[in-house]
């Protein structure tokens, strides 16, 4: 690797572990969602299969053996809950990514086309914002037979998803089109395919960024709405399925709150932390300040360096 | 103003979404791999109505012509098309023959009085707050506020109206949990029933309108920090106005604008949260409404929901796009 | 005749805290000197140079991160000497627009887009005299207005309606309607193509000779110093570096930047090649030590690195700050 590299990433380095220590709420956002991967992958280790019931005694609140105390159907709540948070991030992951090439394209293309293929490929963008999305959701869902496992889940609620990117990517092509170095582009015969992945990338990377974070935001919420509704696969253990069971079964009349006390927590420190991390992406790519913090904290660190005795 | 230029193509765009709206309810029933036909054949034999194999025959041929399935597939889409020009949704199968409009246009009031509500009230409070906030950003309160306006705004509506019921139903007995108006009361226009019907609105709207506030403020506090430091503001600053006049005269009226805009976009969201809450607290709006046709596995009245939402929020957001130039004087006068 | 504005040992910074690291960008940086009442006098200089955070301090509009780190501005009221930088809120409100009053740079924006130019008259008026009545105040706008010659319509338009050159004249009919006897014109005729800057000039013109009040004007365009300002102060890196009268600067300037800046004007007719002083202005935050010229200056000499030189008067009129043309002075005695 050149020295010229090194040094670059060396110095983002710098940079990002000075935004932890300066942006809190980033700070605990980064943390909780690091404990979520963690309790993701311990899923992998679980003593349980979550699809058992009656495997263990039903009804018994937190302790030591059962963390987070065990539910009406004989489940350990703890472990569920790593399933849930397995599965809601597969879901989230598999929205996101599909809303975000979608939305990415559309929103180049439309750009940078202009004319008619915007008009027209923005019109159909605004449609699905305009769309109510739950009564076609719940539609989907019912129509198949509510029995779809998270990919699947995925899949459509990233039909819903994609316009928030579409129009934001195309309002950043729409700016960065009129720049000199487009026309320049242009003028050497460069191809638009390439003109847009090789120069313009570089600037939407940071909104494509903050937007997954939204998007796996919302499609954690819609998975719960649409479980809560009865309509995802109610064997596997996702936050909105504990949800649901838990009402069924009306734990919380019966004082058997830890059951759904849990995944009601879990889930909002999961969004609230989501929502942290994106506000603080869009903060630290914000190009008006950044200058600036690299400049201070290059001279902070100088600084620091002339004071270190001989 | 150009009226027509201004006015034809937002009515193109409100007939297109219409169109992709219906159109993908038409497409669903048919690719998925549940025969709704045969789906609700089972169901009717699970209630234990014994029937003959030509009974049989006879009720699917009922039901393949009750939902338009007979013909190729594009004269089942003109049928269908011509069917909704003429506000005809069809028969719910839960509870037939009562038309499935019928049983909207009973939940809808209902619906439609917790949503308008809601947002109004959250719109309101939240953008003034937000406006007040973001021009005094440095102040500690303003900074406070903030805070509890992060909490807030992720959670879902859902959660939102669980929280409701913890503090309000057991925490601190105050309110009820479910449904529209205390049973065995009559609807009239009498104090009681009123007082009866706001107690029972109380706990939804109350959980509607916080999130709503929430993302309101934030946003509003964003416009009006960046609006602060805009030129005219500097001005009027300069030139003396006192603070209260440019916070609300110069401030909040030019940020309001996208706000305007913004709500357009926001009323599918808050829609959708309206049916949550609502089926949460089994209020008798839409919400419960298509849950019951859910588990009762009525597609008619879910198709219906369906295309009634669709062309109802593409309505509400035509108005607010038309009502824009009214408030915006650099669109009526270009 | 006592000075309207005297100014003395100004200096402000824009302090840029990040990450609790200080860092300052000297835009005014001892700042000296005295405006006489019912002179136009004209603050010049390059981009960058700091003449718009010196208007904005002398009106006292400096906002965090804008700090004034020391001096002092006199305003001669007839209440005696107010310091706009010192008093109270309450007593600058009643300055403002009464005594003395601010033309912002760029004028296209200054404007409330969404309420009518006679409302923003109004706002004006009742921000200085609570009690008037609403249609008298608008009446009296109205007049004001025409007699500024802009057309009637323009009070009932919004500010979109509106020429960037018709923005400029309602700020200035703005600026003007309460009479103040000091007026901050900054860069009034930037953005304007040049028969637009010609009526703005003299609309100015107009005002002053009605009102006999004093006009401060800061451009970087020198042909508008050479149409209207009496006397003009050459401003470089924060520093005002010469004052005289307006001809003195175009035949004799002293400075060797503002010779270079004299030398640099296009002249009809003249078709040699023009020199610009080598190099850039330096940057406000890392200025060099002694002389903020002296990277760039032809005559520069050991004394130039040292300390800093004071404006002084080098002649009847004529105030210098640069240790070369002293000599110059002092060797011709």
């Amino acid at each position: 690797m050149k020295k010229i590299e090194r040094d670059s990433i060396k110095k983002s380095l710098v940079t990002f572990k000075d935004v932890m220590k300066h942006y809190r709420g980033f700070a605990f956002g980064i943390v909780f969602i690091l404990i979520t991967l963690f309790l993701a992958i311990l899923s992998f280790f679980s003593p349980y299969d979550p699809r058992i019931w009656n495997a263990v005694p039903k009804d018994l609140s937190p302790s030591l053996t059962y963390l987070l105390g065990t539910n009406t159907v004989g489940q350990d709540v703890f472990w569920l809950l790593t399933f849930a948070t397995r599965n809601s991030l597969i879901l989230g992951f598999v929205t996101a990514t599909v809303a975000m090439v979608i939305g990415t394209v559309v929103g180049l293309v439309s750009g940078y086309k202009g004319k008619v293929t915007d008009k027209v490929l923005m019109s159909i963008n605004d449609s699905f914002l305009v769309l109510p999305s739950l009564p076609i959701l719940i539609l989907i869902a019912s129509f198949m037979g509510a029995r779809l496992n998270m990919v699947a889940m995925g899949l459509i609620l990233s039909l819903f998803s994609w316009p928030w990117s579409g129009r934001q990517v195309r309002s950043m092509v729409l700016s960065l089109r009129e720049r000199e170095f487009t026309y320049m582009a242009e003028f050497s015969g460069m191809s638009m395919f390439k003109i847009v992945f090789s120069e313009y990338l570089p600037f939407i990377i940071p909104l494509i960024f903050a937007n997954f974070i939204n998007t796996i935001l919302w499609a954690l919420g819609m998975e719960i709405t649409l479980s809560i509704f009865g309509l995802s696969s109610l064997e596997i253990p996702t936050i909105g399925t504990m949800i649901y069971w838990g009402m069924q079964y009306q734990a919380m009349f019966r004082g058997i709150w830890w059951w759904i006390a849990s995944p009601v927590v879990f889930s909002v420190l999961l969004f609230v932390s989501l929502f942290l991390v994106s506000s603080g992406i869009n903060t630290f790519l914000d190009p008006r300040t950044r200058l600036q913090r690299l400049r201070t904290i290059g001279r902070e660190h100088e600084e620091r360096k002339e004071v270190r005795p001989e | 103003m150009d009226i027509r230029r201004y006015i034809i193509p937002r009515l193109i765009q409100f007939f297109i979404v219409i169109f992709i709206g219906i159109t993908i309810t038409f497409i669903v029933p048919r690719i998925t791999p549940i025969d709704p036909v045969e789906a609700v054949i089972n169901r009717i034999m699970q209630y234990g109505v014994y029937m003959d194999a030509s009974s049989i025959e006879q009720m699917r041929a009922t039901l393949v012509d009750l939902y338009g399935l007979s013909g190729s597939v594009i004269e089942q889409y003109g049928r269908y098309l011509l069917r909704l020009v003429s506000g005809d949704l069809g028969p719910s199968l839960s509870m037939f023959p009562t038309p499935v409009t019928e049983i909207i246009y009973n939940a809808l009031p209902w619906t439609l009085g917790l949503l308008l509500t809601s947002m109004m009230i959250s719109w309101v409070i939240g953008n003034i707050l937000g406006g007040v906030s973001g021009y005094f950003s440095e102040k500690k309160w303003s900074k406070a506020i903030s805070m509890v306006a992060t909490t807030v705004y992720p959670i879902p509506y859902y959660i939102m109206g669980l929280i409701m019921i913890i503090l309000f139903v057991y925490l601190i007995p105050l309110f009820p949990m479910s449904g529209g108006f205390s049973i065995g009361l009559t609807p009239s226009f009498s104090l009681g029933f009123i007082a009866s019907l706001l107690k029972h609105a109380f706990l939804p709207a109350l959980s509607l309108i916080t999130i709503g506030c929430g993302w309101w403020f934030l946003s509003m506090k964003a416009l009006s920090s960046t609006t602060k430091s805009e030129d005219f503001v500097q001005y009027a600053e300069a030139s003396g106005i006192p603070r209260h006049k440019i916070l609300f005269g110069y401030v909040i009226k030019n940020s309001m604008l996208p706000q305007v805009t913004q709500l357009a976009l926001q009323i599918g969201g808050v829609f959708n949260g309206a049916l949550v809450t609502e089926y949460l607290f089994s209020y008798p709006g839409l919400g419960q409404v298509l849950y019951i046709a859910i588990t009762n596995g009525d597609f008619n009245l879910i198709m219906g929901i369906s295309i009634f939402s669709v062309v109802a929020i593409a309505l509400a957001a035509l108005v607010v796009d038309l009502i824009y130039p009214l408030i915006d004087p650099r669109v009526r006068y270009s | 005749m006592k000075a309207i504005l005297h100014i003395e040992k100004l200096k402000a910074y824009y302090d840029v805290k990040a990450f609790g690291v200080d860092r300052y960008v000297r835009a005014v940086n001892n700042v000296n000197f005295d405006v006489s009442e019912g002179e136009i006098f004209g603050i010049a200089g390059e981009s960058g140079c700091g003449k718009s955070t010196l208007i904005k301090v002398l009106y006292a509009l400096n906002k965090p991160p804008l700090t004034v780190m020391g001096g002092r501005v006199l305003y001669n009221t007839e209440g005696g000497d107010k310091n706009p930088l010192e008093i109270g809120s309450k007593e600058l409100q009643k300055l403002r627009w009464n005594f003395v009053s601010y033309i912002p740079q760029g004028s296209m924006s200054v404007l409330n887009p969404t309420i009518r130019i006679k409302k923003q008259f109004l706002d004006v008026i009742k921000a200085h005299h609570k009690g008037t009545d609403a249609k008298e105040a608008i009446k009296l706008s109205e007049e004001h207005v025409s007699s500024l010659g802009l057309p009637r319509e323009v009070m009932d338009s919004y500010p979109h309606q509106l020429s960037g050159g018709m923005k400029q004249r309602v700020t200035i009919a703005l600026a003007t309607i309460l009479k103040p006897r000091i007026i901050f014109a900054d860069e009034p005729t930037t953005a304007l193509d040049v028969v637009v800057q010609r009526g703005v000039i003299q609309l100015l013109k107009h005002i002053q000779k009605e009102l006999h009040n004093t006009v401060i004007i800061v451009t970087h365009d020198m042909g508008v110093h050479a149409e209207m300002a009496d006397r003009i102060g050459i401003m470089y890196a924060g520093k005002i570096i010469e004052i005289a009268p307006t001809r003195e600067i175009f035949k004799n300037a002293l400075h060797p930047y503002t010779q270079y800046l004299i030398k640099s004007l296009p002249k009809v007719g003249d078709k040699t090649p023009k020199a610009s002083a080598p190099g850039a202005p330096p940057s406000l935050d890392s200025l060099p030590n002694g002389c903020s010229f002296n990277p760039r200056c032809p005559y520069a000499k050991e004394d130039c690195y040292g300390s800093e030189p004071e404006l002084r008067k080098i002649k009847a009129q004529h105030l210098v700050a640069c240790c070369v043309a002293e000599e110059a002075k002092n060797g011709k005695n």
